[in-house]
C-alpha cells in the first residue's frame, strides 16, 4: 500500500468507502476514506492474532484491556482497536499525520503481525513502526 | 451463549470512553459524542416548535423531518457499531440467531446510557416492541413544555425502526457497506420498517413504547 495509491478515488470519495486493498502475506489491510486528511486501516486474519502481537503494539502507546479486545492509543499518532480472537483490528491515524505517515504505518503493522504469524515471534526483522 | 446484557454493560462502561487529545472518542466504529441531551432536545424540539408556530399544518412535516434524521442517524452509528471490531469481540460470541442482533444492540445502547430500553417483543422479520424508560427525549420535554397530547421520542423512535432494517431489511449481518445507496434502499422500501411510539412519558404514560412493524406486510 503505497501513499498515492487510491489517490485519484479519494478526489470523489465518501466516508467508509474502500480505497484499496493489500494482502501482506497473512494479513489483509484495507483502507478507507476516512476524510480528506486521514484514513482508516482495517487489518484482518484468518486466525487470531497472537498475543505478541498485543505486547509489541503495546510498547507504542498506552493499552487499555477489556476481556474480549484491547485498544491502543498513541496519542499525536493513533489509535488501535483489537479483537485478537476475531482476527481484526482497526487503525486510526490521528489528524497530526499525513497520508503517507498512515499508509507506512498501517503497512508496518500489518509486516510485525504477519512476520509474528509466521514465525510466532515478534522479532521478525520488523522496521519500527513511527 | 445467549446475549448478555449484564456483561456487555460492563465491558462498555468499563472502557473509559473519553475524548482523545482531539476532542473525539472514536469508538465502536464510530466518532462518539458526549454532550447534553438538553443541548439536543432545545434543537429538536425547537425546529418542531418553529414549524408548527409557521403553520399548524406543518405538524406532521415536522415530525416526518425527526423521524428521516433519525432513521439517518440510526443507518450509521447502529450500523457502524454492528460492523465494528468491538462488536466482533464483545457481542458476536454470543449471538445465536438473527434476533440476537436486535438484543445485542438493545444492551449497547444501554451502555452508552440512551435510556433503559427493553425487548418485551420480537417477532423475526415482522414485528418488534420496545419500552423505554428514563427517555432522556420525553424527561426533556416535560422540563421544558407542558404534557402532550402525542409522542415526543423522535429520536428514539426512528431509531428503532432504523434496527429492524438494518437486521431485516438491509442484512447488517452481512456487513454491507453503509452507503447512502444502501440508506435509500433500505428506507424506501415498501416493505421496510417503520415505527410508531404507542406510549410516551410525555404525554403522561409511566414510560415509552415503540411498535416497529412493516409498512406493507
Ligand atoms: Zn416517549
Amino acid at each position: 500500500m503505497t501513499a498515492d495509491a487510491g489517490q485519484d478515488r479519494r478526489s470523489v470519495a465518501s466516508y467508509g468507502e474502500v480505497l484499496d486493498v493489500v494482502d501482506v502475506g497473512r494479513v489483509r489491510l484495507t483502507r478507507r476514506y476516512g476524510c480528506i486528511r486521514r484514513d482508516q486501516f482495517e487489518i484482518v486474519t484468518k486466525e487470531p492474532f497472537p498475543s505478541a502481537f498485543r505486547d509489541w503494539i503495546a510498547s507504542r502507546g498506552e493499552l487499555r484491556e477489556r476481556p474480549t479486545f484491547y485498544v491502543i492509543e498513541a496519542p499525536g499518532a493513533f489509535q488501535l482497536t483489537v479483537a485478537p480472537r476475531a482476527g481484526r483490528a482497526i487503525l486510526m491515524p490521528r489528524l497530526a499525520t499525513d497520508l503517507t505517515w498512515q499508509a507506512q504505518t498501517a503497512r508496518e503493522i500489518a509486516e510485525v503481525l504477519d512476520g509474528m504469524l509466521n514465525h510466532g515471534s515478534c522479532l521478525a526483522n520488523t522496521r519500527q513502526a513511527g | 451463549m445467549a446475549i448478555d446484557e449484564r456483561v456487555i454493560v460492563e465491558t462498555v462502561t468499563g472502557m473509559g470512553l473519553a475524548g482523545n487529545e482531539e476532542g473525539l472518542i472514536p469508538a465502536f466504529g464510530l466518532y462518539l459524542t458526549n454532550h447534553y441531551a438538553d443541548f439536543y432536545n432545545r434543537i429538536s424540539f425547537g425546529v418542531l416548535g418553529a414549524l408548527v408556530r409557521e403553520n399548524p399544518e406543518l405538524t406532521e412535516d415536522a415530525v416526518a423531518l425527526l423521524t428521516e434524521a433519525a432513521h439517518v442517524c440510526a443507518f450509521h452509528t447502529f450500523g457502524g457499531i454492528m460492523s465494528s471490531v468491538e462488536w466482533d469481540a464483545l457481542v458476536q460470541p454470543m449471538i445465536e440467531s438473527r434476533e440476537d442482533w436486535v438484543r445485542g444492540m438493545m444492551a449497547v445502547v444501554n451502555a452508552f446510557g440512551w435510556g433503559r430500553f427493553r425487548v418485551a417483543e420480537l417477532l423475526p422479520d415482522e414485528r418488534l416492541v420496545v419500552e423505554l424508560r428514563d427517555s432522556y427525549e420525553s424527561s426533556g420535554y416535560l422540563e421544558s413544555y407542558p404534557r402532550t397530547d402525542g409522542p415526543r421520542c423522535f429520536l428514539a423512535n426512528g431509531g428503532m425502526a432504523g434496527l429492524m432494517n438494518l437486521v431485516y431489511q438491509g442484512d447488517i449481518t452481512r456487513r454491507p457497506a453503509l452507503t447512502e445507496e444502501l440508506y435509500r434502499e433500505v428506507f424506501s422500501d415498501p416493505r421496510s420498517f417503520r415505527s410508531r411510539e404507542r406510549l410516551c412519558a410525555a404525554k403522561g404514560d409511566s414510560h415509552c413504547e415503540f411498535v416497529v412493524e412493516r409498512m406493507q406486510g
